[in-house]
């Protein structure tokens, strides 16, 4: 190419960010409006599952949210993972499914949750992009799992809340997993935690973990926020008739979760036998996929949990049926017709599955880890146990299965647990207080920065 | 620093990679010029933290950086190649308007487009000048010279075995910077290909615009005709001409 004599250009040294109109940071956001103090909030709640497609803790909870937000009158967005691009109209919710493409962050191949992490994270950008253009949303709320939020926090478009649950660090720590793919998943978490405007956790466990694991700054802005669930209507409860129960009639314990060590099924397993030496009538119910492939069990026995419990424990084989993963109608009719629940979870960061077995007026048996105490009042609503303690949860299972009284009390204090303190509804005013306050300071840094 | 091993990738490295990102979408959605202006800045940037650092080369770094430089690069000729399809269409839809011969045009760009460009009188023409200007300076900045690396050794001062590690260092070096040449020279002409590409790109977007000019120039010229035609002819119709007796 020919032309005008060579130039060189000058050295520019500020750092690439300045040249990024996009990227700028709270000065460049995007107009965030101060809303009134009972105007209705136009917020995005990100969730890559959602259901009723694809369901998990995170997407039950996030749908239990858009749900209280929308009836509480604000204007809810959500979006979430589909088989490709739509919008639906859901509880008053507006759900926008997107779809993953694996086009950008190609030096990620080789990382490949990372390298999907990353485009999913962006495709949610230009989704909330596209949102704040065409509906003035002035908020994004996004769970820490898979930092869905990130490139939208970088990108300085709009104030982030981070629900914080579970973290991955803790995760890999838990199942001593060193693989290169997760640290840097762990990494990309705490920046995601570093730059959040405001960390909405679900637990003090939670924000405790996160400080050991994340080694957070005391300064980042954070309160816990219990998650709540729609109360089921009276007449689906049921409570354990502890009058017309016979002292030989079966009684059935449930168990719900992912089948993997750290929902504590192999304690679970070792309990059972224990139990049925002394209470054959107990007969055990398990719910959830099999995770084994996952946690590295498979790589380790390998088998299935089931097949491995089928082989270690024969002898108990014939009380325990396993269910694998089931529907949401196929769950509520669970823990209705359940006596007993049971979840000895090494962690949870909160412990929804307990909330939904007090739902249905029942007794439950949990650890004392992550956030579970906070949902289960130990000796009241159910009894808690240390983790991975065989022996303890075999005593306590057979303490409740021996006590119709107990199973019928607890049931009932649980379920009034629920209605006083965990409804969606106590969760949603909860987060519009939360959204109310970080739309007030970004204005405030707003004005500083023009001022 | 960048690495092409997937196991030492930092979460630095991920969120510089974001930052990247969405300077490409600023590239896809913003003005063309300030895209090269973004463009250049991060080339700069890429330069000082690469090769001004003093610290030890390592040219896989330096690649991994260019190509993203050539993806950015990509993005803004597939862009313009858009913007001027979009003109062209425009044209090829006017009623009367010859087909615009845009690949003609482009084959013809002579190389005092820049001077030529400040003459123009429109903020589109000055917006088209600022442009040629910037992309004859980004392509000043990519020229091999400008990439292409020297051997420096700092002396050593320690007796005896000094010289001799001297030689050891300089040998070392010039092997790293053997490679790195040898990837400037194969970069110098990918950026030739990038800047006539884009040269080509916007000489027939500036021939596009002058063609649409001269169209509704002519428009403008017989619309006026047809005015002064329609006066006259309303001067001698039958009935004006009674009315005026």
């Amino acid at each position: 190419m020919g032309g005008p004599p060579v130039r060189r250009p000058e050295r520019r040294l500020q750092p690439l960010l300045d040249a990024q109109p996009t990227t700028t940071t709270d000065a460049g956001r995007a107009a965030a409006t101060l809303p009134e103090p009972d105007a209705p909030l136009r917020v995005c709640l990100l969730s890559q599952a959602y259901p009723p497609d694809k369901f998990d803790g995170v997407g039950r909870s996030t749908q239990l949210l858009a749900r209280g937000l929308a009836e509480l009158g604000h204007d809810v967005h959500v979006i979430t993972q589909g088989q490709r691009p739509q919008s639906s109209r859901r509880d008053g919710v507006q759900v926008h499914e997107i779809v993953l493409r694996l086009n950008r962050y190609s030096r990620y191949r080789r990382l490949p949750a990372t390298h999907a992490t990353l485009n999913y994270s962006h495709a949610v950008y230009e989704q909330v992009r596209l949102l704040q253009h065409r509906h003035g949303i002035q908020l994004v709320d996004s769970p820490l799992w898979q930092v869905e939020g990130l490139v939208t926090e970088k990108s300085g478009l709009l104030p982030v809340v981070v629900r914080p649950v579970t973290a991955i660090r803790q995760i890999a720590e838990l199942q001593n997993n060193h693989d290169p793919d997760r640290l840097l998943l762990g990494d990309l978490e705490q920046a995601l935690l570093e730059r959040a405007a405001f960390l909405a956790a679900n637990s003090r466990a939670t924000v405790k973990a996160l400080k050991e694991v994340y080694l957070l700054p005391p300064t980042i802005p954070h309160a816990v926020l219990p998650y709540g669930i729609a109360p089921a209507p009276e007449d689906a409860v049921r409570l354990f008739d502890a009058h017309r129960h016979e002292p030989d009639a079966s009684l059935e314990v449930l168990f719900l979760g992912r089948l993997e060590k750290r929902k504590g099924i192999l304690d679970l397993f070792a309990a059972i036998p224990l139990v049925l030496a002394q209470a054959p009538q107990a007969r055990f119910t398990i719910a959830g996929a099999d995770n084994s492939l996952a946690d590295g069990f498979q790589a380790r026995h390998g088998m299935t949990y089931p097949t491995w419990f089928a082989r270690r424990y024969p002898a108990a084989a014939p009380s325990v049926r396993f269910l694998g993963g089931v529907s949401d109608e196929e769950l509520n009719r669970l823990y209705q017709s359940c006596d007993l629940f049971v979840a000895p979870s090494l962690y949870e960061s909160f412990g929804l599955i307990y909330l939904e077995a007090m739902n249905y007026g029942k007794a439950v048996i949990g650890c004392l880890a992550g956030g579970i105490p906070d949902v289960v009042d130990n000796g009241v609503t159910g009894i808690l146990v240390a983790p991975e303690a065989p022996a303890a949860l075999a005593e306590a299972i057979l303490r409740l299965v021996r006590s119709p009284q107990l199973l019928h009390d607890m049931g009932q204090a649980g379920r009034r647990r629920l209605l006083n303190t965990f409804t969606y509804l106590h969760m949603a005013h909860a987060f519009a207080d939360v959204y109310r306050t970080v739309l007030r300071q970004e204005m405030a840094q707003k004005e500083s920065h023009s001022g | 620093m960048m690495s092409q091993s997937a196991s030492s990738l930092s979460v630095q490295d991920a969120l510089d990679d974001i930052d990247l990102e969405l300077l490409q979408d600023t590239v896809q959605r913003d003005d063309l010029a300030q895209s090269v202006q973004s463009l250049r800045r991060l080339q700069d940037d890429a330069r000082r933290e690469l090769l001004d650092g003093g610290a030890q080369l390592d040219y896989r770094a330096v690649a991994a950086r260019q190509f993203q430089i050539n993806d950015m690069l990509l993005t803004l000729v597939g862009e313009l190649a858009t913007r001027q399809r979009a003109v062209a269409l425009e044209l090829r839809l006017s009623p009367g308007a010859p087909a615009p011969a845009v690949d003609a045009v482009a084959a013809e760009a002579g190389a005092g487009l820049a001077a030529e460009a400040d003459e123009a009188a429109g903020p589109a023409e000055r917006s088209g000048a600022a442009l040629v200007r910037q992309l004859d300076t980004l392509q000043a900045c990519m020229r091999e010279d400008a990439l292409a690396l020297q051997l420096e050794v700092t002396p050593t001062t320690t007796p005896l075995v000094g010289p001799l590690l001297g030689k050891l260092r300089a040998a070392v070096h010039s092997l790293v910077v053997f490679y790195s040449n040898q990837l400037a020279a194969r970069q110098t002409e990918i950026n030739r290909v990038f800047g006539g590409a884009l040269q080509q790109q916007l000489l027939a977007r500036r021939q596009a615009q002058a063609a649409q000019a001269a169209e509704l120039a002519e428009l403008q010229r017989r619309l006026q005709a047809l005015e002064s035609d329609a006066g006259r002819a309303a001067g001698h119709t039958p009935g004006a001409e009674a009315t005026s007796k």
